[in-house]
């Protein structure tokens, strides 16, 4: 059996962020996130609780939702905490609580903006590019890169959120995910701008109706779009209408 | 046959990527479109097909509870029917088949996340009404949780490919009816779209990124592209 207060180690805080790469897996409307956590927990709470104490999971049940990516620096958090009370600072149940509670709403929202609003977009963005000009190593390379962003993201979280515990808070108060943030907004504009302009270039070359036609359809869809009509719909619609319209041209 | 059910099987495989794992874009349609072109040997066909698809996928963003379309469904279909379709004998235009799949499979899209859906809806209600009483041993409740995470990838995976494989059969039987009944006129109105299309991803484009202090650059680094371009 472990001794109580024996630090948690390189080696199973890997295991939790093996763990953690599969959290989705877990998710429901009650618990959300609730039983991802303790699946990621479990291999490092071994090692303080003497192998049988099931108490430190049961208490990580309750509701807990953040931004798949930046959960890792919550669970590492957790973790450390979890640890300096073991050893016996003046750490509760309820500091743990309050810890988790003031990380992960901000931390899904920053998580959120940076890689569903961002990130995933720039790497798309390029992918389609790279698609556009039959550029297969462009594909490859986007592919790899954004995983690698991803997986190492979640990998330093965990390390960084058990290494900071407390500090977490204050680091996240700070300006700097606000920088990083700007940065990769003004390259996933950008690029998304570069994307635009090669769709906008290639529409000539089917005639310059079709560039003007396709400026009006931009419009259009620009305006559904803002009234929540998804662009799916505006594709599917404009299929019969674009062969009806052609059929009539045919008759004539 | 074989096609179609390893097609389905694909599509299993980037449900769990998605639904499960770490999100790492396998199952994005323009990537979905080279692993579909290779399993099938129509790289050129299933990519212009995925591109469309992600284009016009661009701007839903699974943020907020939104209601968003089964993407892996539809890059699977429309990518994969698009495919099949070109190896028909006949020589079939290309540009006609792609369109044939950019719709298809954003019909699929559609048909899918409502296909999927209650029976995403049911796992989800198991995850919900599980409970852990306190009496619970250690060892049961992380074995259980284990066991818990593997039935729930097995049966992400299973609902995506009994959806693809009924979706995909169903895409590449009316697309293969639509190749062979259409007359010319609505060949050339297909085709049409297809070129049209695009337009539709300009605005997702446009609608993502249209923010305060990102418009500027969006419009500049498309002017610019677009003069680059035209000037080469």
């Amino acid at each position: 059996m472990a001794e109580l207060g024996q630090e948690i180690g390189k080696f199973r805080l890997f295991g939790a962020f093996i763990r953690l790469l599969f959290l989705q897996g877990l998710l429901n409307r009650r618990g959300m996130q609730n039983l991802g956590l303790v699946s990621a927990l479990s291999p490092a709470t071994k090692v303080f609780d003497g192998f049988t104490d099931r108490t430190i999971l049961l208490k990580h049940l309750s509701f807990f939702n953040c931004n798949p990516n930046f959960t890792p620096l919550v669970v590492g958090g957790v973790l450390k905490l979890e640890e300096e009370k073991r050893a016996g600072k003046p750490i509760s149940d309820e500091d743990i609580e309050y810890f988790k509670r003031a990380l992960t709403g901000p931390l899904a929202a920053m998580g959120d903006m940076l890689f569903i609003g961002n990130l995933k977009p720039l790497a798309l963005t390029f992918a389609c590019i790279f698609a556009i000009y039959k550029l297969p190593l462009g594909l490859l390379a986007v592919f790899l890169l954004y995983n690698i962003a991803i997986i190492s993201c979640r990998l330093w979280g965990i390390y960084f959120g058990y290494a900071k515990g407390w500090e977490l808070v204050d680091f996240f108060s700070g300006s700097e995910f606000q920088k990083v943030l700007s940065i990769v907004e003004g390259a996933s504009a950008s690029v998304g701008g570069v994307l635009l302009g090669v769709l906008f270039y290639r529409f000539p070359q089917n005639g310059q109706t079709t560039l003007a036609l396709a400026g009006i359809l931009t419009a259009v869809t620009l305006y559904l779009l803002r009234r929540d009509v998804p662009a799916s719909w505006v594709a599917i619609i404009l299929f019969p209408t674009t062969a009806f319209i052609a059929l009539l041209i045919g008759q004539d | 046959m074989p096609t179609i059910v390893a097609l389905s099987l694909l599509s299993g495989l980037m449900a769990v990527d998605h639904r499960v794992g770490w999100q790492g874009l396998l199952a994005q349609p323009v990537f979905a479109g080279v692993f579909v072109g290779l399993l099938t040997g129509e790289p050129e066909t299933a990519i212009a097909v995925g591109v469309l698809l992600e284009l016009i996928y661009l701007s839903i963003l699974p943020m907020r509870g939104a209601r968003i379309p089964d993407q892996i469904a539809g890059a699977i279909v429309g990518c994969g029917t698009a495919a099949l379709l070109i190896q028909n004998p006949g020589e079939p235009l290309f540009v006609f088949v792609v369109a044939i799949g950019v719709f298809v499979g954003l019909l699929a899209g559609e048909l899918g996340a409502r296909l999927t859906a209650p029976l995403l809806g049911i796992h989800n209600r198991i995850l919900s009404s599980i409970e852990f009483s306190p009496e619970t041993e250690r060892t049961s409740l992380t074995r259980r949780v284990f066991w818990l995470h593997t039935g729930s990838a097995t049966y992400v995976f299973a609902v995506e490919t009994v959806s693809v494989l009924i979706l995909l059969s169903a895409g590449y039987f009316a697309g293969a009816r639509l190749t062979r009944l259409t007359g010319g006129a609505l060949v050339e109105g297909a085709e049409y779209w297809s070129y049209l299309v695009p337009a539709v991803g300009a605005a997702s484009l446009i609608h993502l990124f249209w923010q305060h202090h990102l418009r500027r650059l969006l419009i500049v680094c498309a002017a610019v592209v677009f003069i680059l371009l035209w000037l080469i």
